[in-house]
């Protein structure tokens, strides 16, 4: 150690060199000896070290790489130890002979370094046999469904229907922006509601209401969390229900244009009818007449046809009304008729 | 004195084999030019040693590469077996009657790719469908090769013309010998070649494991043409139907549907999926109808032109179906003669099922039955429309 | 073709020198009794037995009734060809016809409404309730397309009498003309008079009881007035009906015109006027209420008063009249106008092939006949359109 110029000392005591202390004991050693070789001749100085002389290059030390894992994988293995987590596909640990890409000319690359299958998602920690063990575990915290609760009852007693979705991943990260959505759904038979506040409650939700199954729809995504959402949506819920029990001063403005169904009784048609049966003896007084019944007749046809829709059956009915209302025959007799 | 005649070969890579003689055995050899023959005796010399048969150094590099490729397809065949069992193992699957097309949905299942294309999605197949076929050795250690045509080149596509011209002359004996008999070759049994092709240059080219020449491939044709020319070439209808492409016509034509039955008895047929430019329809024939024609909810005044509403009664009319039937059609998308041109298809399609065989292949003849595939061009950048381009102006 | 027109030509040349003679004997010509004919042209007499088949308008009457239009342009032209008018008994027209007949007129009036798609037979319809009209001795007021007011408007100036509307000189002196042709018979034989005083200007005024032809007359000769004359003569005529001198028959085609937003009339501004600033319209208007009796209004609420495709998804009444026609209609006869039935589409393809119209050798056939009902979806103006080159 005596003769180890300066600098060695003090690379050697950094333990990071610790570890290359071999290649340089030898290093150091074959200069010691060349050295004490020359102490007996003149030294001659070397410019330009010879290849012999030269310190052996440090060769990148090859690790050895154990064969993959995938050689000595059992074909009967339990896959879901393997592979219990999301993670990022790892050639070695899977034991499928993969390929994905493309190459000009030749054969798909196959699954080492190829970064493509390394981008895909992959579900191989939810396969279906891992999927069932989760459903096993599960089930412990699980009690079975109660034979009473079936559609109707579930209906009676629950109707309000929340409905959430989660998703899986195939990456660690479980943050999906999709899982706050929160629907709410519920039959407006369930709530007790008079004319004025179905009617009122009918305006406020607009086309969340589907009349053909009677279902009223809240689709809540504004806030980041779905607890937050689903607090939202019943907030929603109890506003709308009580805001349509209350009537506003203003609400009396009603006109007949805001009709939402059509009252023949409150509409021109009334007066123009009374007119016409009555003539020539002008009707200002339009409330205390009593309605015949073609005069009835004539109402549920019109309001029908308002109502319901204009098609040719609700037209005919309308036609048929008028007819009897005004006094006119069926239809076409088969003889001749001279004026 | 038995002569062993060594046979040494110097250090050539090519050998030219020039004349052949006859050795005591009677079969025949060939003698290569640069050959030195010695005469050696019985006599206990270190002449005893057994004879070496050297190999030039490409033989062996050739050879030592056909075994390699070998090996290594037997190599991949089981890493893929023992993968297959893996992925049955894996997805709770029973690995013995795993298919490929459970392979491929458990791949689809494990890696749900967004790409587009399918060909980059990732896949698991056997090494016969991802590698492309190779040739094994074609000749032996001493050179010989084993295909008797190895030296055209194209072994197997000469091969193949080979026993083209041998099935023509057996059946040219067999036609001798029944009109020795006064027999006819029977009518019924003549090889129909409508609805059918050659098969095309690639593919052949992939069976052969050989690139062909243009001028190769029209020979084939020729040669095969001669022989289905033949009146007796229905004997080798096996042989000529391995190498006829049934066209895409065909094939769906054969399969038509049966109609199903709804609630009241009456016999109808869907389909689904009618294309035409930017349309897509699908039609309805029932049977035991009275002519009803509905589009969308609508009669036929769905379509104000006079040439749609032809369109779409042209099938009918030529069948002479248009009293017997009812056509209940939904179409979205594209414009009036797109429309028409889906639902016409659509109610030929159908029509299959309530007609007999020969106004099927009239409607064929027709054109009824073709699906057009032709779809709009798109207008590209620079150009004011498909084709169209802005107007030239000199400077 | 050659020997079509021949047979065109004899008939034509026969009936240049006979037309003088048709006018006083209508049933000289008449064609025999057939799958698609009838005899029987004279409306009131029309039933369920004729229905389906063609009659023969008289050419007196049509020139009388349809000289300022009445029948659709492409309809005249194939009565031209034919060298008839022939007009096709269906069941709509029976209907109104039979209602009129058997109406109270001691009520108000009675308001009958055709609708139907395009090409249906709505003004054909209604050219067959103004025959029948005639020949039982109604008042006759007929426009016979609104929308030829509104959007082809001949000429129209600033109205002197009212603020902010809207005279159409032309127009309004051209149907007093067609008014007058049309009851030349009624106006000339009864005496219809006026009932209140008009004072046009200085000099010229309508005095009461004197006739209503010189009202027309003074329409016609004094554009100027015209439209106030138009507005005039509506309440004359419900004054007269309601005492009874006359029974009225009122047939607009196109009324749902009136209820546009917009004409294609601009003023001196080069804003768009809409309809209810017209003087012209005020008196249809009027005409429609049923504040009188012994009349009878017939309209049309047709589809194509609208450009383009405005109003396009349904030819219901309710649909093309809007709210405020509907409430003002209200209560009325919709009566439906359909295509043709099979009977009466065998009966026109009959007549086709009688007037060697079809000249296809398919178009006679079982096969070809069926595809043509097709192909035309039973509407008869398509059938008309496509037989047209057959």
């Amino acid at each position: 150690m005596a003769h180890f110029p300066k600098y060695m000392t003090t690379v050697l005591c950094i333990p990071r060199y610790q570890k290359q202390l071999p290649y340089v004991m030898t290093s150091v050693y074959s200069q010691i000896a060349r050295s004490e070789k020359q102490t007996e001749e003149f030294r001659v100085l070397e410019l330009v070290k010879k290849s012999a002389q030269r310190s052996a290059r440090r060769k990148a030390k090859k690790i050895e790489l154990l064969p993959p894992r995938t050689n000595v994988m059992p074909v009967d293995q339990d896959w879901s130890s393997v592979w219990p987590g999301p993670r990022s596909f790892h050639p070695a640990s899977v034991p499928l002979p993969l390929r994905q890409g493309y190459n000009k000319k030749g054969v798909s690359p196959g699954k080492f370094a190829n970064a493509e299958l390394m981008k895909i998602p992959n579900f191989l920690h939810l396969t279906p046999p891992a999927i069932k063990k989760h459903c096993e575990a599960l089930k412990k915290f699980c009690t079975p469904w109660p034979e009473e609760l079936n559609d109707e009852n579930c209906e009676k007693h629950f109707p309000v229907e929340v409905i959430t979705s989660d998703y899986c991943f195939s990456s660690p990260d479980i943050r999906e922006p999709m899982a706050r959505i929160v629907i709410l759904k519920v039959k407006l038979s369930a709530l007790t509601l008079d004319k004025h506040a179905k009617d009122k409650l009918l305006r406020l939700v607009g086309e969340r209401y589907d009349p053909s199954t009677d279902i009223l729809t809240l689709t809540t995504d504004r806030c980041p969390l779905k607890k937050q959402n689903y607090e939202y949506a019943l907030y929603l819920l109890t506003a709308l229900y009580h805001e349509s029990q209350k009537t506003e001063p203003w609400e009396s403005e009603k006109t007949v244009a805001d009709m939402e169904y059509y009252d023949w009784e409150q509409n021109v048609s009334y007066k123009n009818v009374l007119g016409t049966l009555n003539w020539p003896q002008s009707v200002k007084d339009t409330e205390n007449f009593k309605l015949t019944p073609e005069m009835e007749e004539y109402k549920k046809a019109i309001s029908d046809l308002m109502n319901k829709g204009e098609d040719l059956y609700t037209i005919s009915k309308y036609k048929e009304a008028t007819k009897k209302l005004l006094n006119l025959p069926e239809f076409l007799p088969l003889e001749y008729t001279t004026a | 004195m038995i002569p062993i005649i060594k046979f040494v070969v110097r250090n050539s890579n090519y050998v030219s084999w020039s004349s052949s003689s006859v050795t005591a055995n009677g079969a025949k050899v060939l003698w290569p030019s640069t050959l030195t023959v010695s005469f050696c005796t019985n006599n206990n010399d270190s002449e005893k040693k057994p004879s070496v048969k050297k190999t030039s150094k490409a033989m062996k590099a050739y050879l030592e590469r056909a075994r390699k490729h070998e090996e290594f397809i037997k190599k991949e065949n089981l890493e893929y077996q023992i993968g297959k069992r893996h992925l049955a193992n894996m997805m709770g699957e029973d690995p013995e009657f795993f298919t490929q097309e459970d392979v491929n949905k458990a791949i689809e299942y494990l890696f749900p790719s967004g790409l587009f294309e399918p060909k980059a999605r990732p896949f698991m197949k056997p090494p016969e469908e991802v590698y492309p076929p190779q040739k094994a050795a074609e000749f032996d250690e001493a050179g010989r090769p084993y295909h008797f045509l190895f030296y055209t080149g194209k072994a197997n596509f000469y091969k193949l013309l080979y026993e083209v011209v041998e099935n023509i002359n057996n059946l040219n004996k067999y036609e001798d010998r029944m009109i020795r008999k006064h027999l006819t070759p029977d009518p019924t049994q003549a090889m129909s070649m409508i609805g059918s092709q050659w098969l095309p240059q690639d593919v052949l080219e992939h069976r052969l494991v050989e690139p062909l020449h243009e001028s190769q491939y029209a020979a084939f044709k020729l040669a095969f043409d001669r022989l289905v020319s033949h009146p007796y070439s229905y004997r080798v209808r096996d042989f000529i139907e391995e190498y006829r492409k049934p066209l895409v016509n065909q094939v769906a034509l054969q399969q038509i549907p049966e109609p199903q039955y709804d609630e009241n008895g009456r016999p109808y047929v869907t389909t689904t999926n009618c294309l035409r430019k930017r349309s897509w329809a699908e039609v309805t024939v029932r049977g035991a109808g009275s002519g009803k024609i509905s589009i969308n909810g609508q009669g036929l005044d769905y379509f104000a032109e006079i040439q749609s509403r032809e369109q779409i009664l042209f099938p009918l009319i030529m069948t002479k179906q248009l009293k017997n039937v009812d056509v209940e059609a939904k179409v979205i998308g594209g414009g009036p003669s797109g429309q028409a041109g889906a639902i016409r298809w659509g109610i030929a399609f159908c029509l299959r099922s309530f007609v007999d065989k020969e106004m099927i292949e009239q409607m064929r003849l027709a054109g009824l039955l073709t699906r057009d595939y032709r779809k709009p061009e798109r207008k590209k950048p620079g150009q004011a429309g498909k084709r169209k381009k802005f107007t030239w102006k000199k400077r | 073709m050659l020997t079509r027109y021949k047979f065109l030509l004899t008939v034509t040349r026969n009936n240049y020198f006979l037309r003088q003679l048709s006018l006083e004997s209508p049933n000289v010509f008449a064609k025999p009794e057939s799958r698609c004919r009838t005899v029987e042209d004279n409306p009131l007499n029309h039933n369920l037995e004729h229905e389906g088949r063609f009659y023969v308008v008289p050419p007196a009457v049509c020139n009388q009734l349809f000289r300022f239009g009445g029948i659709p342009k492409g309809y005249e032209v194939q009565a031209k060809t034919f060298d008839e008018t022939c007009l096709m008994i269906r069941k709509p027209a029976l209907e109104v016809i039979n209602m009129m007949k058997v109406a109270d007129y001691s009520r108000p009036i009675v308001k009958y409404v055709l609708f139907g798609e395009r090409g249906a037979g709505k003004s054909l319809t209604l050219a067959h309730i103004l025959h029948y009209a005639l020949n039982s001795g109604h008042l006759i007021i007929h426009v016979p397309w609104v929308p030829d007011w509104m959007k082809k408007c001949k000429d129209h100036t600033r109205s002197e009498t009212r603020e902010g509307f809207r005279d159409t000189p032309l127009d309004s002196a051209a149907w007093l003309a067609h008014f007058k042709t049309q009851n030349q018979h009624l106006l000339s034989q009864t005496d219809l008079t006026v009932t209140s005083n008009y004072t046009w200007s200085k000099r010229e005024e309508t005095r009461s009881g004197s006739p209503l032809v010189e009202l027309v007359d003074l329409g016609i000769n004094r554009i100027k007035y015209a439209s106030n004359i138009i507005v005039a003569l509506a309440s004359e005529v419900k004054a007269l009906s309601s005492s009874g001198r006359c029974k009225t028959l009122v047939a607009i085609d196109g009324f749902n015109c009136f209820y546009n937003k917009r004409t294609m009339i601009k003023d001196e501004n080069w804003k768009i006027v809409p309809p209810f600033q017209l003087t012209v319209t005020e008196a249809f208007i009027n005409l429609v209420n049923y504040n009188w009796t012994n009349g009878s209004v017939v309209l049309t609420a047709d589809r194509l008063v609208w450009s383009g495709n405005e109003r396009g998804e349904s030819d219901l009444p309710l649909y093309q009249l809007g709210k405020e026609a509907f409430e003002l209609l209200d209560p009325f006869i919709p009566v439906h106008v359909p295509c043709y039935s099979e009977k009466e589409f065998h009966s026109c393809m009959d007549y086709y092939m009688e007037r060697s119209w079809i000249q296809n050798e398919n178009g006679n056939t079982e096969e070809g006949r069926s595809e043509l009902m097709y192909l035309s979806t039973m509407n008869p103006y398509q059938l008309m359109k496509i037989c047209g080159p057959l």
